[in-house]
């Protein structure tokens, strides 16, 4: 008798040939048997009309500090995805002096959004070095982790304050090294570094004050392990991200590294640019590097509030110029007013095509939480005005706190970004899962990819969009024995249904400690949830086994 | 393929240590005048300021250690 | 010296969800950059340029971009330093 059997599904299995139908049998943590499976299980999945493919792998997300709290990591795992990859550009909560603790706690606030009470009422600080955080995260974790450790966290483990005023010295540098490689003998997958991010108090984050020599050096102790090297280049510019990707290749020949960088967004305008970025990512490959870019599916929103100047405005004189100049008092005083009124409205004549679009994402009172949700253009009909005056009301009603949101404003043409997604020297992912948590909602990447570019669009097929984001990655950050369904493999699953897997609604809900609130998406279509042979998740029962497991990196799979 | 085959990118080099825009300028382009050097490389480095480089406590320097800095325009492309 | 200008003034969505400029500067070589601008920044750029328009910035010197980028990424350094 098994443990578990999947019936009657049609198996994708991470290989990216074609799907076909056949019962999935598990014992233990294990698939054992793909085929026709007679034999009894305690626990039966039918799977009729679904699809069972392994579990995704999302590698570029910074769930640190939600793994405190939430070893779920939800609701990553309800979208299908198995194991994620946290301490990317550069910060990780390990290793961590307890004098640098707030700190670090300011970086995560400001990269993540992650509120300090959070950590405050959230965290019991009960770790130092990267094995004891390893240690504290394994209670009651239910996704598999494959975590990075930060750059800048073992500058400042190294150098405290001088981390962000200098160069190392040597002997500064071979401390730093040797922490790596305790990260690593730790389970750490690698090293990640940035050129881009911003610390508590929005000036460089240590990693962007260390020279090429002491980069170098971290590589070569990654060389040792075979492990990754994950950067954040200058993405906005592709000269920049040609010049990083440069340099990764060199370290990834020299110490034979696989490395990535992310994100690489594609633009109506920078299309030429993407392009040139793509083609020396082909000739770093023909020589033998592995520089990896990862490409994110979702587009990018806008979203805003009269309560900041935002720049979506900045055409219609008026509107930017009270939004720049007026208190919020004078703003709702202007909003108010009807000869401005009129002004204002034949200003945003041309903003029409924007109506259907923009949507209300956010309000305080509750008289008006009826219309979170919904586009402009319904709100006006409910309301009986025109979409412009309902936008200025609510922005009154709600003292300025209406938050308005403008979908697909980049990374927004389908057909190229479909091109990059299917390219084979292309990584999917930069989700930035547990990111910008009261900006928008990092989660559902998987499920946009399924509904959006496989189904509606037909730009993918459903068994490479499976490959892309399970065996290849698997595969590119060296983690052994899954991503793939095969016997022998860990059993690591998910069950949808391609007809209806989608990401949902963006909602704010109140479920950070602390009383604290973030932007998520609930998952659509996905039935069953395996992780290491468990259910971690279903549609009909939620969240159940815990049986994620801190993956062992390269080293280990190169002993077994 | 050897790294010679290559296709041409944008010139950029790595800061030394001690680097600011006159050193830069001096040792990369020693045919033009200090001020016409340090005003093309800047131009040529926006991305350099887009970030303050704090607590590196050396006045008018804001070169990080990090930074990629091109010694010659932009392409043109097409 | 460099005579690069503002060629093309474009919003774009950030990264982060907000709402920027992308300003694309054309040099005497026909080479072109992109540079990313925040609303501080753009703010300080139509200052020094006497732009009410975002059009208003095509033709203007690089140097008004530096200083504008300079500016607003000094704000931080400047508000830290008061704080302390």
């Amino acid at each position: 008798m098994y443990d578990l059997v999947i019936r009657n599904g049609k198996v994708v299995d991470g290989s990216g040939l074609p799907a076909f139908k056949a019962d999935v049998a598990v014992m233990g943590n294990r698939i054992v048997k793909i085929g026709q499976v007679p034999e009894a299980a305690r626990e039966e999945i039918n799977a009729e009309g679904k699809i069972v493919a392994p579990g995704f792998i999302d590698p570029h997300t910074h769930f640190d500090a939600q793994l405190l709290w939430d070893g779920c990591a939800k609701p990553a795992l309800a979208h299908g995805v198995t194991t994620i990859v946290p301490g990317n550009c550069s910060l990780s909560l390990a290793p961590l002096k307890a004098k640098h603790r707030m700190k670090l706690v300011g970086m995560f606030n400001q990269i993540e959004e992650m509120p300090l009470k959070a950590f405050k009422e959230g965290v019991v600080w009960d770790w130092e070095t990267f094995s004891e955080y390893i240690t504290r995260i394994r209670k009651g974790l239910a996704i598999n982790v494959a975590p990075l450790v930060g750059h800048s966290v073992i500058r400042l483990w190294v150098m405290n304050e001088a981390a962000t005023e200098r160069t190392a010295t040597d002997a500064e540098i071979a401390e730093m090294q040797s922490v790596l490689r305790e990260c690593l003998d730790a389970g750490a997958a690698g090293l990640s570094t940035s050129y881009v991010d911003m610390d508590e108090k929005l000036l460089p984050v240590p990693s962007r004050y260390a020279d090429a020599r002491e980069v170098e050096a971290l590589a070569s102790v990654l060389g040792e392990y075979g492990r990754v090297l994950q950067i954040v280049p200058e993405f906005y510019d592709s000269d920049l991200t040609i010049a990083r990707l440069d340099q990764l290749a060199e370290l990834s020949l020299k110490y034979n590294i696989p490395t990535t960088f992310s994100p690489l967004f594609m633009n109506a305008d920078n299309v030429d640019a993407v392009n040139r970025v793509m083609a020396r990512v082909d000739e770093q490959f023909a020589r033998g590097a592995r520089v990896w870019p990862q490409v994110q599916t979702r587009p990018i929103d806008i979203s805003f509030s009269f309560s900041v100047p935002s720049l979506l405005f900045m055409r219609f004189p008026t509107w930017y110029k009270i939004m720049r100049f007026g208190t919020p008092d004078e703003i709702s005083a202007f909003f108010s007013d009807s000869e401005n009124r009129v002004k204002l409205i034949a200003e945003a004549a041309p903003l029409q095509g924007l109506w259907p679009t923009l949507v209300l994402r956010h309000v305080e009172t509750d008289a008006n939480q009826k219309y979170v949700g919904k586009t402009l253009k319904e709100i006006a009909e409910l309301r009986n005005t025109t979409p412009v005056e309902a936008m200025m009301d609510l922005s009154v009603e709600e003292g300025l706190e209406a938050h308005f949101l403008s979908a697909g404003m980049g990374h927004n043409d389908d057909a190229k970004v479909a091109g990059l997604l299917n390219h084979p020297r292309v990584h999917i992912g930069a989700s930035d899962g547990g990111a910008h948590i009261l900006s928008f909602s990092t989660y559902g990447d998987t499920g946009y990819l399924f509904s959006h570019f496989v189904r509606d669009l037909n730009l993918m097929t459903v068994e490479s969009a499976v490959k892309k984001i399970t065996s290849d990655t698997a595969a590119i950050w060296g983690i052994p024995e899954r991503g793939m369904l095969k016997e022998g493999m860990i059993a690591d699953i998910a069950v949808f249904d391609p007809s209806t897997i989608a990401r949902g609604e963006e909602k704010f809900v109140n479920d950070v400690p602390g009383d604290g609130h973030r932007y998520v998406r609930d998952s659509h279509g996905v039935d069953t949830v395996i992780v290491g042979g468990g259910i971690a998740w279903s549609e009909a029962k939620g969240y159940q086994d815990a049986r994620g497991e801190v993956l062992p990196g390269v080293r280990e799979m190169v002993a077994a | 393929m050897p790294v010679e085959q290559l296709s041409r990118v944008r010139k950029s080099i790595l800061p030394q240590v001690g680097d600011d825009w006159s050193h830069i300028a001096s040792r990369e382009l020693p045919d033009l005048s200090e001020k016409d050097a340090i005003a093309s490389l800047q131009s040529w480095n926006l991305h350099v300021y887009m970030r303050a480089a704090a607590r590196m406590g050396t006045g008018s320097n804001n070169i990080l250690p990090s930074d990629v800095i091109f010694v010659e325009p932009p392409l043109a492309h097409g | 010296m460099s005579g690069a200008v503002i060629s093309r003034v474009e919003l774009a969505a950030a990264h982060d969800g907000d709402a920027e400029l992308n300003v694309t500067l054309q040099y005497e070589n026909g080479g072109q950059t992109l540079v990313a601008l925040d609303e501080y920044a753009v703010r300080v750029l139509m200052d020094s340029c006497g732009a009410s328009t975002p059009d208003g910035l095509i033709g203007q010197g690089w140097h008004h971009v530096r200083d504008a980028l300079e500016a607003a990424s000094n704000r931080f350094v400047n508000s830290n330093s008061t704080q302390q």
